[in-house]
């Protein structure tokens, strides 16, 4: 048995000690969303059940482990916050679509863009990313993100946004005001979470293998634990401790 | 009666002056002047031959002196004959009768009675040049010159009695007695205190230049100003801003004035409500007087405080009243403290966090439980960016200094938090305000039964073990309560009406951490449309209590983001929403930290400040529990009176009103007559609320504004500057007054005038013909005819 399926196995246990299940009376959990565009919008079914249920384990976070696909257009999307937008090939939104999404961001979504070309980014599918990003906010530009932001140590400290792949060691993101209300990410993140039957992982990360793949998931729990808490690791609290007890080189919060 | 103009002539003179008539314009004199000297010129040459040298000398100088004659004649001189009139001017004696006189011990009064008495003759003296007038001064300017001629009461005329002194007034006043009259001299008797502000510059100002310009005279103090011995330590004056931030270093400044004590230190302290909070020495030195100092301090209390400079009164000292001085700081906060405890990172963290970080009056500390104990762990602490849960020194060293504590679906079991959990309930009890949001980690959910924080909260809750359920995940739409429709925690909009439908408007929201019953005195604002407590009465959704002190308020949803995020039923869309979200969460705030202005009952004196012997008023205004004006409404005040040094709720009652009644609009006024020195509490009580007593206080100082109490000490620079601007003299009254500059009368009329031509005269004449033949007979005698 792995690690983690004795943790998942422990926790399940603990649940059902008397006296400790009435922590977990039911929860309103959190729920990751997927975006259905018009491109090969979901390349590795399971990925984002993957990533829940790793994020449940790994952090406080009540997570729904069933991720739910939405349109632009459905109730559903105001269920959450956190929505990933994978694939590979070009899609486009109507301009309704584009309407519910960005006022989806603006009232604080995180829209995660996650490229899943395979040997390189998907042409297209980045193509059609930068043009809708551009028709939903013309006046704020994809820009590249600082390795010193916030998303890089929101609950883990790393160095590089890896993917089943590292096409390219950024991310890219659209600001709104003091957050990042989207990011769009190169390297097939999702892709290092596609799993056969939640057991077996169907890729090999490329090149730096299963620690490459811990590094993913740690970027994945970093995304999530952004969308819930946002600047929280900023705060002077965690500067001062960090920068005085552990020692990090963190840029001081502008 | 009699015109003194014409009762001071004196006999008329005659008065001769050398004039010159002739001359004429300048080029004219020039040619005149240069034949002269071409005449004597000549002469020179014509007779340089002659010889013995003298009679060369005689015959040229004979010639000049004929030239400078005719000279002479050619401007025409005369005798200007004027017959002028003389008066006499005017000596003012000036003698203060301001309260201030009569504080030293022996009295400056009873020095300037002496010498008036003992400088009779010297007054009597001056008669015969000057009229002398006597004015006393301080307060109203009066004639006292009857006493100089030995009628009237002089000890009488001289008690010290006027309410405050202006050289800058009496000069103006002297010269308006004496508008058409010139003035020989002012003599000043005087402690030369002026109590008016002029009076703490050490050089007078521009407007007291003027009116000693206007005298033209000079200006003679005789005083004791300045005089040895004379020991005094008093607060003059305090600075500050009128309000500061609480547990923001303020600042306040105070002058302090040391006479007589030339060196040595003077501790000066400065208190709050009577407490001392800060200490400042004075190192003094010889020849300073003024000493400015700079107190700094953090309020800690909110509200009106009253900040006391003080010095301890010594037993040499002249007068100890001025040892202190009071004024009233109102302490408001700059931001609301508030510490975020959350149990889980969720979407209803995320957007309460947002509001509180978002808001720029808000100081928001965050803590974040990000992994619990069935996590999986890194096996570095260095892989994260964790830091500990520092429960230590956030509820037993920190918790004081934050106004809000929220524990947002928190359970504080995991975290060795138990014995924390009285320091939270007292500091409810205390004044600070506690909100518990629910969740799955909240409330019964996250085993508070039983404990300290459940005394505090608005709602009893069930023990978290058995069968019984201790959360309801059910959706649901909140109703208002019958008291929500008017409280300000969920007024989301002014129309009672429209606020109504508002909230039936709002999203619907999901599970409620369930409660077994209200406590006594909470109000259930917002309450669940079907669930019932156990005693039949509706879930509260939204519920709130005034626990002591503070307040506290239970929200049992932690969906309330849903009004921020999934709106969109009501009128305006989700923006609408999403601002009555951040409108009910900013009520929250406002009511749980006791924002003035949702008081329900307001005290308010109209002044800070009120002089003794005038009246003070105070405004109140009382609300029902729902904020409608309390018509009608009786009201107990009582006014206190207590010293600096007394603590709150001492003091002697000046005055009670048992049944003061609320107009329409829900207010009423007292007025009450500040009779001493000393702080003065409003305190009004009223029943609004079920169940207890609504309080409310002020404040004001009565104080002491006699001008003439305060400084009791001159400044000698400030009367010398005076003196010697005007060409006056600083003595002291038991100097010799023969030095006291005098002007002489220089007042003249002219009442005729005439010439007398001295160049036609006869004798000019025959001299210049004797001239001119003493020349025709020297020449021929030498032989030049």
């Amino acid at each position: 048995m792995r690690r983690r399926d004795f943790l998942r196995a422990g926790a399940l246990g603990a649940l059902l000690l008397p006296g400790l299940g009435r922590a977990a009376t039911p929860a309103r959990d959190v729920r990751l969303l997927q975006l259905q565009h018009g491109g090969r919008w979901q390349p590795h079914p399971g990925a984002l059940t993957f990533l829940s249920t790793e994020i449940g384990l790994r952090t406080s976070i009540a997570m729904h482990e069933q991720p739910v696909a939405v349109r632009p257009a459905d109730p559903a999307l105001r269920d959450s916050m956190f929505l990933v937008a994978a694939g590979t090939g070009a899609f486009r939104f109507t301009d309704d679509e584009r309407a519910r999404l960005e006022r989806w961001i603006d009232l604080g979504g995180l829209l995660v863009f996650d490229n899943a070309g395979i040997t390189a980014p998907d042409k297209d599918f980045d193509a059609s990313v930068r043009r809708e990003l551009k028709a939903i906010f013309p006046q704020t530009p994809l820009e590249r993100v600082s390795p010193d932001h916030v998303v890089f140590r929101s609950f883990y400290r790393i160095d590089y946004p890896a993917g089943r792949t590292l096409h390219q060691p950024w991310i890219e993101g659209i600001r709104i005001g003091p957050r990042y209300g989207a990011f769009v990410i190169h390297n097939d993140l999702l892709g290092a979470f596609a799993t056969e039957d939640q057991r077996n992982f169907l890729h090999v990360p490329s090149p730096g293998g299963e620690s490459q793949r811990e590094t993913a998931i740690r970027f994945g729990v970093n995304l999530m634990m952004y969308a819930t808490c946002l600047h929280y690791k900023d705060d002077q609290v965690h500067v001062d401790y960090l920068l005085h007890k552990r020692k990090w080189k963190i840029r001081r919060p502008q | 009666m009699t015109v003194p103009f014409l009762a001071q002539a004196s006999p008329a003179e005659t008065v001769h002056t050398l004039v010159f008539n002739g001359g004429g314009p300048f080029w004219l004199q020039l040619l005149v002047w240069l034949a002269g000297a071409a005449v004597v010129a000549m002469t020179v040459h014509n007779h340089r031959r002659l010889k013995p040298l003298r009679r060369r000398i005689g015959m040229v100088a004979l010639r000049a002196v004929l030239v400078l004659l005719l000279i002479v004649l050619f401007y025409q001189p005369a005798l200007l004959e004027e017959r002028v009139a003389t008066h006499r001017n005017t000596v003012v004696v000036l003698a203060d009768v301001s309260a201030s006189m009569g504080m030293r011990d022996p009295s400056s009064a009873a020095a300037a009675t002496s010498w008036l008495k003992a400088q009779r003759d010297y007054l009597d003296a001056l008669k015969d040049r000057h009229d002398v007038t006597l004015l006393t001064f301080g307060g109203e300017v009066s004639d006292g010159s009857e006493v100089l001629s030995g009628a009237g009461d002089l000890e009488a005329l001289m008690r010290p009695r006027g309410a405050s002194t202006s050289f800058l007034e009496a000069f103006r006043e002297v010269r308006s007695r004496f508008r058409n009259r010139d003035i020989g001299a002012v003599i000043a008797l005087t402690d030369g205190i002026d109590s008016t502000a002029e009076g703490r510059r050490s050089e007078p100002s521009g407007e007291l230049v003027q009116a000693i310009r206007e005298l033209k005279a000079p200006v003679s103090f005789v005083t004791d100003a300045g005089s040895e011995g004379i020991r005094d330590l008093a607060v003059r004056q305090l600075s500050t801003n009128n309000f500061a931030f609480l547990l923001n270093a303020a600042m306040l400044e105070a002058v302090v004035e040391v006479h007589g004590y030339p060196e040595g230190l003077v501790d000066v302290r400065l208190l709050e409500n009577g407490v001392e909070i800060a200490r400042e020495v004075i190192e003094t030195s010889p020849g300073t007087t003024i000493y400015r100092l700079k107190f700094e301090f953090v309020p800690r209390k909110l509200g009106k405080q009253v900040f006391t400079v003080a010095i301890d009164p010594r037993p040499d000292e002249i007068w100890a009243r001025n040892n202190q001085k009071s004024t009233i700081i109102n302490i408001v906060r700059d931001k609301i403290r508030v510490v975020q405890i959350v149990g889980q990172p969720s979407w209803d963290q995320r957007h309460l966090r947002n509001l509180l970080k978002e808001n720029p009056n808000v100081d928001l500390v965050s803590f974040f439980i990000l992994v619990n104990r069935f996590n999986y762990r890194p096996l570095s602490s260095s892989e994260t960016s964790l830091i500990p849960f520092p429960a230590r020194e956030l509820f037993e060293e920190e918790l004081g200094g934050f106004d809000l504590l929220v524990f947002q679906n928190f359970n504080y079991g995991p975290f060795q938090t138990r014995q924390y959990l009285p320091h939270i309930a007292q500091f409810v009890r205390d004044g600070g305000a506690f909100v518990m949001v629910g969740g799955p980690l909240s409330l019964s959910a996250g085993d508070y039964y039983g404990t300290e924080i459940v005394d505090v909260l608005p709602v009893d809750i069930p023990p978290g073990w058995g069968q019984q359920p201790t959360i309801d995940p059910s959706p649901f739409v909140p109703a208002l309560t019958e008291s929500g429709r008017y409280h300000p925690i969920t007024r989301l909009t002014l129309d009672p009406s429209h606020n109504r439908s508002v909230w039936r408007d709002l999203p619907e929201l999901e599970s409620v951490n369930l409660a077994a019953g209200l406590k006594k005195g909470a109000v259930s604002l917002v309450e669940h449309p079907t669930l019932k407590m156990p005693n039949g009465e509706p879930q509260p959704i939204v519920a709130a209590r005034e626990v002591g002190k503070g307040r506290s308020l239970v929200v049992s949803t932690d969906s309330t983001w849903h009004w921020s995020f999934k709106g969109g039923r009501g009128e305006g869309g989700d923006a609408q929403d999403a601002h009555y979200y951040a409108r009910f969460w900013e009520n929250a705030i406002r009511w749980l930290i006791r924002d003035p202005e949702l008081d329900l009952l307001k005290v308010r004196s109209l002044r800070e400040s009120v002089p003794v012997g005038e009246q003070a008023e105070v405004l109140l205004s009382a609300f029902r529990p729902d904020y409608k004006p309390a018509a009608g409404q009786r009201l107990e005040v009582t006014v206190r009176r207590r010293a600096v040094s007394q603590p709150e709720g001492e003091g002697q009652v000046v005055q009670r009103e048992p049944e003061l009644t609320t107009d329409a609009q829900g207010e009423a006024r007292l007025r009450f007559r500040v009779d001493e020195v000393g702080l003065y509490t409003i305190e009004a009580r009223a029943d609004l609320v079920e169940g207890r007593q609504t309080t409310a206080t002020d404040l004001l100082v009565g104080v002491d504004t006699n001008p003439e109490l305060e400084r009791v000490v001159a400044d000698p620079r400030f009367i010398t500057a005076i003196a010697e601007l005007s060409g006056g003299v600083v003595q002291g009254f038991g100097d010799d007054p023969d030095a006291l500059p005098l002007k002489a009368p220089t007042v003249m009329r002219v009442r005729n005038r005439a010439f007398v031509e001295l160049w036609s005269s006869t004798w000019v004449l025959l001299a210049l013909a004797g001239l001119f033949a003493l020349e025709w007979w020297l020449r021929r005698r030498y032989g030049y005819l």
